[in-house]
């Protein structure tokens, strides 16, 4: 995807944000969107996201229906915290190395980890292709770190099925190999 | 029971559990112990709350554009909510405010990964 | 309705009381972005539960607002605290 065609994707988005945030779809409104999107794409020239658009809509659903239920988990977890607020909570800051992921991709999983039970993503290496993520409680026993682990490794691989390249699987299934 | 006063049910359902996720989050605010953990606080019950709410009020709302409108700005919440508080976290990592002096495990510090210009 | 509506308005008006406590404690400023934060939140919430009362969408553009500027300013003083350290 050239520059070009990126832009013009990026601005046929934010005429549809633009009317959907009006609410209606009057000639009035798109009109206004384009010359919104025109203007702010001049100013603010951005670079093209790199991969192809890969979306694969069964494995996206599961991603998305795991998401939720995660989400509603973190909150509920939050929620006996609340009651029962633990005074030794072992944090950790773990490094989430992610091969080959694009940009949308490393953007989804950074996202969707910080909704999931006792995680937050605290920093994004994208040279090194690299989430670390700070996780609330790990644990006292040994293998809490490997359980917080294999916990993300989870959300990770719904995402990678769902958005990730060829190549990413691929070092996915490796990753799993070599774990066992 | 027409049509209409189903949606009403469903939509007071999701309305009341969203503020009940919303008051869990000002607990967590209030009762956790450290910054890092109060921002887990902040970040998932309140989105959650947050969406929940924003899809009891779509349901209520007579008009279809207004009603996606709402759906959207829920939508929005889940992109920049996680993006605020991954920055906030950031900032409080670097800057050391001494909250985390004690992880069982640093993997951030131990590589010194990606700290960019700003 | 009346009693889910008014039910909910006083939960999110417990709720901001409760996260005004920690936006004046602190004790560190992430705190208080957060506070703030959750604070916007619970405004938009509100808004929308007026607009379900009235069945239209009564200061939608301020909710839409709202939710915009909050992000930004989030943002913003995050990246500033970062420059300054807090």
């Amino acid at each position: 995807m050239n520059a070009r065609t990126g832009q013009l994707a990026m601005a046929a988005w934010l005429v549809v944000v633009w009317v959907m945030l009006w609410g209606s779809v009057t000639p009035a409104n798109v009109l206004g969107g384009v010359a919104v999107a025109a203007a702010l794409l001049l100013v603010f020239p951005l670079p093209p996201v790199g991969s192809p658009g890969i979306f694969r809509p069964f494995a996206l659903v599961r991603f998305l229906g795991f998401f939720l239920i995660e989400l509603v988990r973190s909150s509920l977890r939050v929620a006996a915290l609340v009651v029962r607020p633990r005074s030794q909570m072992h944090q950790a800051v773990l490094a989430i190395p992610v091969r080959a992921a694009s940009d949308q991709l490393l953007t989804l999983l950074a996202n969707a980890i910080s909704l999931t039970p006792g995680t937050l993503t605290l920093e994004v290496d994208r040279p090194g292709s690299t989430l670390y993520v700070h996780v609330l409680d790990v644990g006292p026993g040994p293998d809490g770190v490997d359980r917080a682990r294999a916990d993300i490794r989870r959300i990770e691989r719904l995402a990678i099925l769902a958005i990730g390249s060829a190549e990413c699987r691929r070092a996915l299934d490796e990753d799993d190999r070599s774990l066992r | 029971m027409t049509g209409r006063d189903v949606l009403d049910v469903l939509s007071a359902v999701l309305l009341l559990s969203g503020v009940a996720f919303s008051v869990v989050a000002g607990l967590g605010l209030l009762r956790l112990p450290d910054v890092f953990s109060r921002m887990h606080a902040a970040t998932k019950p309140s989105t959650l709350g947050l969406a929940l709410i924003l899809s009891g009020a779509a349901l209520r709302v007579e008009d279809r554009g207004d009603a996606a409108t709402l759906l959207l700005v829920g939508v929005f919440q889940f992109v920049t909510v996680p993006v605020g508080a991954h920055m906030i976290g950031r900032s409080s990592y670097r800057a050391g405010t001494g909250a985390l002096d004690d992880l069982v495990v640093d993997e951030l510090r131990d590589s010194d990964g990606g700290r960019p210009a700003g | 309705m009346t009693a889910v509506v008014v039910t909910c308005f006083v939960g999110l008006a417990f709720a901001a009381l409760l996260v005004l406590v920690r936006l004046v404690r602190g004790p560190s400023v992430p705190d208080r972005i957060v506070s703030l934060d959750v604070l916007l939140q619970l405004v938009i919430a509100g808004i929308a539960v007026a607009a379900a009362v009235r069945r239209e969408g009564v200061y939608l553009s301020v909710l839409v607002a709202v939710a915009l500027l909050g992000f930004v300013g989030t943002v913003t003083v995050a990246r500033f605290v970062e420059r300054r350290g807090s």
